[in-house]
């Protein structure tokens, strides 16, 4: 990607935001006042009906584009290759990229298009061998399009099924292979005690297969998980593929959209907002940010004070 | 080694997990029978893709797999495992001194059609998956649908038959009959809005049935004896070969 095409990228992206073209609904955000925003956690949210089409066939070439918009809007970087260094990524760190493939009746997973066009920008930086795109087994990936590679060329993408084993009830991808890890899920809506199925829940993929069920009934266990100290401490992004969601159990829509942060709270209250809008669009109730996702926020885990959380919209 | 053949119609990935199965236990006992030197023959009885409960000489012995020391002529049968399978028919076998003998009983699943859904071909062999207490073939729900299973548990789901066709492109079918134990927990699954939520269209298949259709997605449920039925495509566009295969399973569900 050369730089003149981030430039103009960038500038459409922030025109677009400045004419208002997405604004919050009746959702938890509102833009905040420009003297308080320093100090607020940035979440991107960066939308492109360009990217999906209704058959859920994804434009990896505009996803590219959403993905520059919304590393720019959270580094203030124009360049990539200063947007990933600015967000700590050297070019000896090892990337693991959590996806999410465990969908079932409504095909949500994390689609392959982004996530290769999120490798295509992380390559800018880290060799594309260091990146590792990781799910529970290897056939759920597979299943969903990713190609398998354990090979020394390109981008690696296997299961915790192929991934050495665990280590302190974590998959060895994030314990030993891994040096930062970016979380990836989906724009799901579960209803209930979880709310969402987002970045907190999606760490579930993570652990031994043994332990998954600890969440159910305990929705603190999925923070308890993001806790972890390899998790806690190699995060380096959240990053939920919202181009196609649900807004209630089992009903998909397109969103068209990715919601990024360095923050994976601030994210995933960004995302619930983003669903209880379209919710109030169907007369749904909304739902309330849940007590694990506060819990997260009393932890030190991220922001879940939609306060202290400025929302960065923009349209291509 | 003597090998029996297996009864019954497999598909490609039966005949693979027997195979290992089979190879498996022959390296197995191999190992036993060194130890224990000449004698009277052994008997190894598996089943698949179930585990069937072996019966000899009229006797039930428990559970496969069963390895037993035996010599002589000796009658090989299954106790039925559930409506939903075919047990593998009775037969005789004649151990030597000396001899080691697999005997493999294949429980058919009698409710997927022998015949692929048009335009579709087997991708994997069917999954089978118990409950958290009774772990079957490829684990439990969860292994499958981690917490979307709560809710099918909460209706009395004792087991889940998973199978995946791959038609042309990416297209797929995948179908799921979920075993609720009774008619009154696969209705009860039926009219939960959590399984089956609003907006649901008609379906004719020959049984209680809510379709859905989001754009490319097409699915729908229905329920007949103690089974609930899914079965979905993502490309809508072979709406009519799932509602044929759905009618098809359904006919097959006494």
């Amino acid at each position: 990607m050369t730089m003149n095409r981030n430039r103009r990228l960038f500038l459409k992206a922030a025109s677009a935001g400045a004419l208002g073209a997405w604004l919050p609904g009746d959702g938890l955000f509102r833009t905040p006042p420009a003297d308080g925003a320093a100090e607020k956690v940035r979440v991107a949210v960066v939308r492109n009906e360009k990217a999906i089409s209704t058959r859920n066939v994804v434009d990896r070439r505009q996803t590219a584009l959403m993905i520059d918009a919304a590393l720019q809007a959270i580094t203030g970087k124009r360049n990539i290759h200063d947007a990933w260094t600015v967000l700590g990524v050297t070019r000896d760190d090892v990337i693991g990229i959590k996806v999410n493939c465990n969908t079932w009746t409504i095909l949500l997973e994390t689609h392959p298009e982004l996530v290769y066009a999120l490798c295509d920008s992380l390559a800018n930086v880290v060799p594309p061998n260091n990146i590792i795109i990781y799910e529970r087994f290897t056939h759920e990936l597979k299943r969903s399009g990713y190609e398998i590679n354990k090979g020394t060329q390109g981008v690696r993408c296997f299961g915790n099924d192929e991934g050495g084993g665990y280590r302190g009830e974590l998959t060895c991808i994030v314990t030993d292979a891994c040096t930062k890890i970016i979380n990836m899920p989906t724009l799901k809506t579960v209803e209930g005690e979880f709310a969402g199925s987002l970045f907190l829940k999606n760490h579930i993929g993570s652990i031994p297969l043994g332990a998954m069920t600890d969440c159910h009934g305990n929705a603190d266990y999925c923070t308890d998980v993001c806790n972890r100290q390899a998790l806690r401490s190699k995060t380096l992004l959240a990053f939920c593929d919202g181009l196609r969601g649900t807004y209630k159990r089992g009903v998909p829509w397109y969103y068209g959209g990715i919601i990024m942060s360095r923050d994976q709270i601030a994210a995933e209250c960004a995302a619930l907002s983003i669903v209880n809008e379209k919710r109030a669009r169907e007369r749904e109730s909304p739902l309330a940010i849940p007590g694990y996702v506060r819990r997260a926020g009393s932890l030190g885990l991220g922001v879940a004070d939609p306060g202290r959380i400025e929302v960065v919209n923009s349209v291509l | 080694m003597k090998s029996t053949e297996p009864m019954g119609e497999m598909a490609p990935g039966m005949k693979r997990g027997i195979l290992i199965i089979a190879l498996a236990c022959s390296v197995l006992l191999g190992a036993v029978w060194c130890a224990n030197g000449a004698g009277r023959g052994k008997l190894t009885i598996l089943t698949y893709p179930v585990t069937g409960e072996v019966v000899i000489d009229g006797k039930k012995l428990g559970a496969a797999p069963l390895m037993v020391t035996l010599e002589g002529e000796h009658a090989i049968s299954f106790s039925e495992y559930s409506s939903q399978y075919l047990t593998p028919p009775a037969r005789t076998v004649r151990i030597g001194a000396g001899d080691t003998t697999v005997v493999i009983g294949v429980f058919r699943n009698r409710f997927i059609p022998a015949r692929s859904p048009e335009g579709f071909s087997p991708a994997d062999s069917v999954r089978i998956y118990g409950t958290k207490e009774r772990k079957l073939k490829d684990g439990t729900i969860f292994d499958y649908v981690d917490g979307g299973a709560l809710v099918y548990l909460r209706h009395g789901l004792r087991e889940t038959t998973h199978a995946v066709y791959q038609g042309t492109g990416k297209s797929t079918l995948t179908l799921d009959i979920f075993d609720m134990g009774t008619p009154a927990g696969a209705q009860a699954g039926f009219d939960d809005p959590e399984i089956c939520s609003a907006g649901h269209g008609p379906c004719d298949i020959g049984a209680p049935c809510k379709s859905y259709l989001y754009e490319p997605d097409y699915f729908l449920y229905f329920y007949k004896s103690n089974f609930l039925v899914y079965i979905a495509t993502n490309n809508d566009s072979l709406k009519t070969a799932v509602e044929s295969f759905a009618a098809a399973l359904c006919r097959n569900i006494p």
